[in-house]
């Protein structure tokens, strides 16, 4: 079955780096949301497997858009992997608290991306 | 090293654009506000990413520490200041530089990166106290909610608490395909007033084609104006600055700009030197005009009049950007009042006279202190307590004004209160313990009130809580000192001190009057003077003779001479009135030594021009006169 990934960042560089890290037609599909609200308006509209979100991103941030997905019934066990540099420490920690289940560093190496995507969707179907 | 667009992205020109970003607003010329500061933070920062995405290492720890300092500063850990635009100017200019270089070569080699992190360094100023106490002590809202906001939303929440401002709550729920419109118009409308700091997704309410959110916000009252259904509660629990402070604060802050100091200085420094160059040119192009054809002669006028309007519109427009108006400092003292008194537990209102004085910046920086220290001497010693105030007869709510005025190029700011005045007898009991006062010396209420300002009267017993940290009045006159001024006390027991602050203004700009006496030039300022005369032989001497007030000879006859006439009519006599001129004029020596000099200006030639403010003048010639 093809996987549904939504990756969150408001940097378009950043965005596609993420997807050519996920390509796998096959196995994966990919949608991309340029903010938290775009992000909010596709929620309701597909199942996601897992999101792949940044933190500091303009309307509202990945830590709103977090807290709402893990207070939430329905989507509360998707899977989230947060995408940060070290300046935002701090907000890593308050994200991983909040419950997201994995932590990249920018800048990665797309093979860190892809284990790190992998292992949230082998944990959702598990 | 991989080569640009390995990862797809053309990084010079990504890079190139949010470089535009950064730039433009590190040039508006005054404190960027905290959305424009934002704005660069993610700027540098998705600079940053790119970096390291088109691997480029030593550009992104450059970036990285560009980044950190923007994040100190938009988590207030840190204030901004010219030095930091400066020194993140200078980063943009070297990083645009070698950027071209590493388009061609694919590689960052030649960017200065030790330079760099040091010139980013050398900008980092003294870090803002933190904050410890946690939100929730300060805001009624749900964990859930506080547990989502980022360190940055939680830093400007602190921020407007400390500032006075009270936070609402927002609920508000929107079309799920219209939502970021309505969205952005609420937050509009929170902007207006106080500062949109959090959008929170809210659970409930979150259906197939709605949306919810819980926006929080700043604002000195009750945001209105919001769309139908839509309300704010309040979610702070500490009481709130009064309105009317806040606005005296905004209405203050926001005529401020702040500009590169040093830049200004420069600045105005060339202005000075073209107007000096423009007399300059005037008094010898006067010599020659004479000699030439009409026509030439009526052009030249013409010219070295626009030339002249021009350079003496210019020295005053440069000038008022060196300085500030009394208000800016007076709203620092309004805040530091409405705290000092919610300690106290007394009751004072704070006026401001003379806010639109304008004064150099530099020295409203440096009286800001002193004056701070007044108007805690102020509230801790003088306002006594309501009770006391209501059984003595006096209004519970005692009043404290901060009075500013300058005249010719000396400003007087005095903080005058209503309180119970100056405590003679413990001043006097406490001098006579230092053994300043034998014990049956009874010394006069001027002498006494000197001692107030003398180092060591202050004891930590003597200091109380609010005046804190043991400064004494000492230091205030040390301070005004410092500036070339003095300080006094006057009081009424039981009525009321009044303490008062004389400094010469850095420079003014006045038109003047230059009049010649012992064949030296002398300038009085226009408004001293009501009209000038011709000595009449025979008619009743002047008050005074300019060249004998200065200490010279008095003249050997009036025949020739001319006279200023003041508007309380008594005169001075100088040998010759040559014209009116704009002068900017800068103190000599100290304030209070020689009252009667106002400053020196630059003449034509290089001989300075001494500036003489009459009355004072006068008074030095007949001392028996009151003033």
């Amino acid at each position: 079955m093809i996987k549904r990934v939504l990756v969150v960042d408001d940097s378009e560089a950043t965005r596609s780096m993420i997807v050519s890290c996920l390509e796998d037609p096959d196995r994966i599909e990919v949608f991309e949301a340029a903010s938290g609200f775009e992000a909010l308006r596709l929620l309701p509209r597909h199942h996601f497997d897992a999101i792949v979100t940044d933190i500091n991103m303009p309307d509202i941030n990945g830590l709103e858009l977090i807290g709402f997905l893990k207070n939430h019934p329905q989507y509360r066990s998707i899977p989230i992997l947060v995408v940060s540099t070290e300046v935002a420490e701090d907000d890593v920690k308050r994200a991983l608290a909040l419950g997201s289940e994995e932590y990249v560093k920018k800048p990665f190496a797309p093979e860190v991306m892809s284990s790190a995507v992998e292992r949230l969707l082998a944990k959702n179907s598990g | 090293m991989k080569k640009p667009g390995a990862s797809g992205i053309d990084f010079a020109a990504e890079a190139a654009e949010r470089i535009e970003a950064i730039r433009s607003v590190l040039e508006i010329g005054r404190e960027p506000k905290i959305t424009e500061i934002n704005e660069i933070f993610r700027a540098a920062h998705s600079l940053k990413g790119l970096a390291g995405l088109g691997g480029f290492d030593r550009f992104g720890k450059a970036l990285h520490e560009a980044e950190n300092l923007l994040d100190s500063i938009r988590l207030s850990r840190m204030p901004w200041s010219p030095r930091i635009a400066d020194a993140l100017a200078r980063f943009l200019e070297g990083f645009e530089t070698s950027l071209h270089a590493a388009a061609r070569t694919g590689n960052d080699e030649a960017f200065p990166l030790e330079k760099m992190l040091r010139l980013l360094d050398s900008a980092r100023t003294t870090a803002v106290e933190g904050h410890t106490r946690p939100l929730s002590e300060d805001l009624d809202l749900p964990p859930e909610s506080l547990s989502c906001l980022s360190e940055y939303e939680e830093s400007r929440l602190r921020a407007n608490i400390g500032s006075g401002m009270a936070i609402f709550a927002v609920d508000a729920s929107f079309d799920l395909d219209t939502f970021e419109s309505a969205l952005k118009q609420v937050g509009a409308r929170l902007n207006e007033t106080g500062e949109w700091i959090a959008t929170l997704p809210q659970v409930a309410g979150f259906t197939a084609d709605r949306l919810a959110f819980q926006l929080l916000a700043s604002a000195p009252d009750e945001p209105s104006g919001l769309p139908e259904g839509i309300s704010a509660r309040r979610v702070s629990r500490q009481r709130a600055v009064p309105v009317e402070v806040m606005e005296s604060i905004r209405a203050a802050s926001s005529k401020t700009v702040r500009l590169d100091s040093e830049r200004l200085d420069r600045l105005l420094s060339e202005v000075e030197e073209s107007r000096a160059s423009y007399q300059k040119l005037a008094f010898e192009l006067a010599h020659v005009e004479a000699e030439l054809p009409p026509l030439r002669r009526v052009r030249l006028a013409r010219l070295r009049e626009r030339l002249g309007a021009s350079v003496v519109r210019l020295t005053r427009q440069a000038s008022a950007a060196r300085t500030v108006p009394v208000s800016n400092l007076g709203a620092r003292l309004q805040r530091a009042a409405v705290r000092l008194l919610e300690t106290s537990g007394k009751m004072a209102a704070f006026t401001i006279e003379g806010g639109d004085v304008e004064i150099d910046r530099d020295l409203a920086e440096d009286l800001a202190d002193p004056l701070l220290h007044l108007l805690r001497n102020s509230i801790d010693h003088g306002i006594e307590p309501p009770a006391q105030r209501r059984a003595a007869g006096k209004p519970e709510e005692a009043r404290i004004t901060l009075a500013a005025r300058t005249r010719g190029s000396r400003l007087s700011i005095s903080i005058v209160d209503d309180g119970r005045g100056i405590a003679e007898e413990q001043v006097l009991a406490r001098a006579r313990g230092l053994g300043w006062v034998k014990p049956t010396e009874i010394p006069s209420r001027e002498d006494l009130y000197d001692f107030l300002f003398r180092p060591g009267f202050t004891t930590a017993a003597a200091v109380s809580q609010l005046s804190g940290r043991g400064v004494g009045l000492d230091v205030v006159a040390q301070r005004v000192a410092e500036r070339h001024g003095e300080v006094h006390v006057d009081s009424e027991p039981g009525k009321g001190a009044r303490f008062h602050l004389v400094v010469p203004v850095a420079q003014a700009v006045f038109d003047a009057l230059i009049v010649e006496e012992e064949k030296k030039l002398y300038a009085f300022p226009l408004a001293s003077i009501a009209r000038v005369e011709r000595e009449v032989p025979g008619a009743p001497p002047a008050t005074a003779a300019l060249g004998a007030a200065m200490g010279g000879r008095a003249p050997s006859s009036q025949t020739g001479r001319m006279r200023l006439v003041l508007p309380d009519a008594r005169t001075i006599s100088v040998a010759a009135v040559l014209r009116q001129a704009v002068l900017v004029v800068r103190p000599i020596g100290a304030a209070v030594s020689t009252p009667f000099l106002i400053g020196a200006s630059e003449g034509e030639g290089d001989e300075a021009i001494l500036v003489i403010d009459p009355r004072p003048l006068l008074r030095r010639v007949e001392p028996g006169r009151a003033s």
